[in-house]
């Protein structure tokens, strides 16, 4: 592989005219996704996501802005490496009066996939014991699944896709999980978004967050989440004497959900000295829990602070 | 390209509608031409009985006018009138072929199912047991009529004006089917494409072939190809299906080479009609996007909107779509009328140019919107 990004997005624009005026989706975003790994483009609804992915598949044209897959121009040049990129934009879409393999063959045909590679990408996905069956069918999971065989019946190096574990049970979701961490370890580029921000702390090397159609974060899982504050819970008999002795020392202390706990929150909170200061006041601590900050908190911290 | 055209084509007979709509179509079509046979009347000896009558009528006819006009009599009129009406024949021949017109038809069994149809003639037009299925009609059985109806296909001077009439040799049943058929042509246009945004997958098509005209080229091909081929294939199995009614309740007589050469330009017609309006309703699909909306559009002009011009815009008929692409489909000329004057605008092939000339415009429309919207 060479060194040109598989994804470059520089200043996309794009806008949707209607009666009612104009609405801009996405706002100057740039992005860059590097080669290899797992990358997790995240966002709350109406972010952008799924626009940014649809223009960047020549699905919906740009306002204005540049994309390139691989080094080359969307807008004139995405014929020429469109097979070296598999995608799934929002639902699986397929012919529900059609088996998953006659829908497979209609799709893989147009690039000259054979019977068998539409075996093995079945294989793959765990879906050979159905694939005769009508896809409509096929539970929400199954309709995933197929999906991701389509895409990958390109055997594509780069992989977009929109929301892979919507609608998958959890036994679904971590099955996902592991086929896109596989995909990712084997030297594909993996670009996903979804809103299970557990599940793509998980599995992504590197993540984007967008807002209001705008990049307000991106880095590593690790770079993102690290230096935001973090919290502990404790439970102690009498949480009016341990909140006055913590908000004392400085810390900042906030009701818990159950009855007795408290949320204690500062930074670089230590668990040990917190439990001996305390011990040292007379409130004796009956459980005292770490919080770790995940990539949650810091979505919605960031995302909270842009509204 | 050619590829992706095969592809569709395999999506095309790979689909359940179709498959169902085709069954029903044949199982329809078999049901007739059963009924036919196991029904159809009038047998031989009618037919006989229906001739010698006929011909008692005419030959009574005939008889009754040679002698007024040899009497130079007739009880409606004054003698003067009548000799005055009866200097413009040459002959007491002329006037009884005249005045033996009515007679001359009367008496044919009207058969009011599947192989009824509509005479053409000069000056009027009457309902007759004929040329439909001519293979139901033996030669002996008004033979003077099928003489009439052989010829009549050519053409018809209306004051002055060469008019060909919207039966040919082949006309009837299978023009009749044929007309019938273009229905079919559109709902398979239509969904074809709609149900390719309805299910959303031209989403995932153009996930692995982006450029979009070869994609539509690939589509409007493939269903304007395959409506054609269903086309032809659905009047042969029309024709197979009455076979055994011909067979056994009718005749062969008058299925000559003419015949078969009327079939065959109203096969052709029928399918290159059907190719070019599954074609355009599929362009018509990538407009709107919804299967419903394109047959409304489709019916409602052919239904209203075409009524509408008629009424109200008919100097714009000779180029009005339905006018154009029901008549090559009939095989006939395209007139007006102006003034009480049929005017002939052009024949079936002009009127299938003008048929093509819309498809293009509906098809060049269909790309400019493809190509620049987005696709959700």
């Amino acid at each position: 592989m060479s060194g040109v990004p598989p994804i470059l997005i520089q200043r996309l624009r794009k806008e949707y005219r209607s009666r009612r005026g104009v609405t801009v989706a996405v706002d100057g975003l740039d992005l860059e996704v590097e080669s290899g790994g797992v990358f997790g483009f995240l966002g709350p609804n109406g972010a952008g996501k799924t626009t940014t992915m649809r223009c960047l598949l020549g699905l919906a044209r740009p306002t204005s802005g540049k994309m390139a897959l691989f080094g080359a121009d969307v807008a004139t040049d995405l014929p020429k490496v469109i097979h070296r990129v598999g995608a799934v934009v929002e639902s699986p879409k397929f012919f529900p009066a059609m088996s998953g393999r006659l829908n497979l063959e209609l799709l893989g045909g147009t690039t000259g996939a054979s019977a068998s590679d539409v075996d093995r990408v079945l294989e793959t996905v765990e879906l050979a014991d159905r694939a005769d069956d009508d896809f409509k069918a096929y539970s929400l999971g199954m309709k995933q699944r197929l999906a991701v065989a389509a895409t990958l019946l390109k055997d594509p190096e780069l992989l977009i896709l929109d929301e892979p574990a919507n609608g998958l049970d959890p036994a679904g979701i971590r099955s996902m999980r592991s086929l896109i961490r596989e995909l990712g370890d084997s030297g594909k580029t993996v670009f996903v978004s979804s809103h299970l921000l557990a599940e793509i702390q998980l599995m992504c090397d590197s993540v984007a967050i967008i807002d209001g159609g705008r990049l307000i974060a991106s880095g590593s899982v690790a770079e993102l989440v690290e230096g935001t504050s973090k919290t502990l819970a404790i439970t102690v008999r009498d949480t009016l004497g341990a909140t006055q002795v913590l908000t004392q020392a400085g810390f900042s202390v906030a009701e818990g959900d159950d009855p007795g706990s408290l949320t204690v929150t500062g930074d670089g909170v230590d668990p040990a000295a917190l439990n001996e200061l305390l011990a040292t006041a007379g409130h004796y601590v009956s459980e005292l829990r770490s919080n770790e900050l995940s990539l949650e908190d810091r979505f919605l911290e960031l995302t909270e602070d842009l509204s | 390209m050619i590829r992706l055209i095969r592809l569709e084509m395999r999506r095309f007979w790979a689909r359940r509608l179709f498959k169902n709509l085709l069954l029903v179509i044949l199982v329809v079509m078999a049901v007739t031409g059963a009924v036919q046979w196991r029904t159809h009347s009038p047998e031989a000896p009618t037919l006989e009985s229906v001739q010698a009558e006929k011909e008692a009528r005419v030959a009574e006819c005939r008889g009754y006018s040679i002698s007024r006009w040899e009497q130079r009599v007739d009880p409606s009129e004054t003698d003067a009138e009548f000799a005055e009406y009866l200097a413009t024949f040459d002959s007491a021949e002329d006037y009884a072929d005249e005045s033996c017109q009515q007679a001359l038809f009367d008496g044919f069994i009207e058969e009011n199912r599947f192989c009824y149809g509509r005479l053409w003639r000069e000056t009027f037009s009457f309902d007759a047991y004929s040329q439909l299925c001519p293979d139901l009609a033996p030669a002996d059985f008004g033979g003077e009529q099928r003489a009439e109806v052989d010829s009549a296909p050519a053409e018809t001077v209306i004051q002055g004006v060469a008019y060909r009439p919207p039966n040919g040799p082949e006309s009837g049943a299978l023009i009749a089917v044929s007309s019938a058929l273009m229905t079919l042509a559109i709902v398979f246009g239509a969904s074809f494409v709609g149900a390719e945004y309805r299910a959303g997958t031209i989403e995932n098509l153009l996930l692995w072939e982006p450029r979009r005209g070869r994609v539509m080229g690939a589509k409007l091909v493939a269903v304007g190809a395959n409506a054609a081929l269903v086309h032809a294939g659905l009047l042969g199995a029309m024709m197979l299906f009455l076979l055994p009614a011909a067979r056994y309740s009718g005749s062969f007589a008058g299925v000559d080479a003419a015949f078969w050469a009327g079939v065959g330009n109203a096969v052709l017609r029928g399918s290159i009609g059907a190719g070019l309006i599954a074609a355009s309703a599929g362009a018509a699909g990538l407009m709107l996007r919804n299967t419903a909306g394109v047959v409304g559009t489709f019916m409602g002009y052919g239904l209203f909107g075409s009524l509408l011009i008629r009424l109200l815009l008919p100097a714009l008929l000779p180029f009005e779509i339905a006018n154009n692409s029901t008549s090559f489909v009939a095989g006939s000329d395209v007139a007006r009328e102006l003034q009480g004057v049929a005017i002939l605008q052009h024949g079936p092939w002009g009127a299938a140019l003008v048929t093509g000339v819309y498809s293009a415009v509906l098809i060049a429309g269909a790309w400019l919107v493809f190509a620049r919207r987005d696709v959700d």
